[in-house]
């Protein structure tokens, strides 16, 4: 444990663990404990991991790849698919008041599995290219290009028919 | 037009500054990782090195009884409760009614009755205990017991391999071995039946040298229902 590493890792905790905590609610679908948890287990192998990840993809990076890693790898789990089930999923395309909730785009990205939920907000939010999504996701580029069309798809049919995409490299949050 | 960037960014949520409290916590939590990964690969290192190495030193959580630490082959002199000392443990020349924080003092006999037990604890730090650690944390802190940051703590180890540049020196009739991670010092002592070994951490605010360090672990006596707490 060392002072330097203590205090490299405290500055980035204060300066990045709001737009991590972002990420993890939409990759969690809103789901404040688990996003929390992906949060603080990324965090806690940072910090592990800090002098070898400071010099070879940069902190911000490795903690999103793990905040992913961790989302998919929990979400294989039986008993955790059997708690994300929901009773009120909109079943019909919601109208424009629901697009404008928060909590009605959450609910649209809990209809998505994680890997594909993932590439969405990789991709349409954080800005990644299709490259960048399947390095981190650890698919092939067209993986990445049918899930994040698929997931498209389906949040379209959820929320609103002319929901547009603009995916501007480097806006990340 | 509905552009998704725009709907993701509202249900993301607004961002939130994190306290110094949340702070704390993510370093206090990789701080028991990094301490409980270093263990983690010292015990595989021993444990392949078992294969053709008899004897070797290795964890025993079993047995009859409370087995002690060996003796320290030097003498290390500890304080009485109403002996005076420096706040960094070591004894000092002049008296004072009270000890200072750190200062070994005897322990409460009531509270060994548990998978670790220790003869001599630091003065004023708190207590803590489970079948895996025997942690004391400093005054005016107060956080669980598997929270490691900042405390004395003794763990059974299925083996430490302690770095190649880690310092030898004597304990117990054999050879202990002390390395420091940052400015916390590790230390790994094996029991005197050569077989069970237990990990020391030393925090800095303690101020302990070598000696004082034997004192303590002298004391300490693992019990069978001790368990291994690495992982």
């Amino acid at each position: 444990m060392s002072a330097g590493r203590d205090g490299e890792f405290a500055a980035f905790v204060h300066a990045r663990r709001a737009a991590l905590v972002r990420l993890a609610t939409l990759l969690a679908a809103g789901d404040g404990h688990l996003a929390e948890d992906l949060v603080q287990t990324a965090l806690t192998r940072l910090y592990v991991a800090w002098w070898r990840v400071e010099k070879d993809q940069g902190p911000e990076a490795y903690a999103r790849r793990i905040l992913v890693n961790t989302l998919v790898d929990e979400r294989r789990r039986p008993w955790r698919r059997s708690e994300t089930s929901r009773a009120d999923l909109p079943e019909q395309p919601s109208d424009v008041v629901d697009v404008e909730n928060a909590d009605a785009v959450r609910r649209a990205l809990a209809e998505l599995g994680p890997r594909m939920r993932a590439a969405v907000v990789l991709r349409h939010w954080l800005g990644y290219d299709v490259g960048e999504c399947a390095q981190l996701l650890g698919c092939s580029e067209g993986t990445v290009k049918s899930q994040t069309a698929r997931g498209l798809d389906r949040l379209r049919g959820l929320l609103s028919d002319d929901l547009t995409t603009t995916t501007t490299s480097g806006s990340a949050p | 037009m509905t552009d998704l960037m725009d709907l993701l960014d509202s249900a993301a949520g607004r961002p939130v500054a994190p306290t110094s409290q949340t702070v704390d916590g993510d370093l206090r939590r990789g701080r028991r990782a990094q301490l409980r990964r270093r263990l983690a690969q010292g015990s595989a290192v021993v444990v392949t090195g078992a294969a053709v190495t008899v004897g070797a030193a290795v964890l025993s959580g079993g047995g009859t009884g409370p087995q002690r630490v060996g003796p320290a082959v030097g003498t290390v002199k500890t304080t009485p409760p109403t002996s005076s000392a420096a706040p960094n443990g070591k004894t000092s020349p002049t008296s004072t009614p009270t000890p200072g924080p750190g200062t070994l003092v005897p322990a409460d006999a009531e509270r060994n009755d548990r998978a670790f037990s220790a003869a001599l604890v630091p003065f004023a730090w708190q207590r803590q205990q489970s079948d895996t650690v025997l942690a004391f944390e400093p005054p005016g802190i107060d956080t669980t017991v598997n929270d490691f940051q900042d405390k004395l703590v003794v763990m059974l180890a299925a083996g430490v391999t302690p770095p190649s540049d880690a310092r030898q020196f004597q304990f117990g009739g054999g050879n202990a071995r002390s390395w420091t991670e940052g400015d916390t010092s590790i230390y790994y002592l094996v029991l005197a039946d050569g077989r069970t070994a237990v990990v020391l951490q030393v925090p800095p605010a303690l101020g302990w040298d070598d000696m004082t360090v034997a004192g303590f672990a002298k004391g300490i006596a693992v019990g069978p229902s001790a368990q291994a707490g690495v992982g």
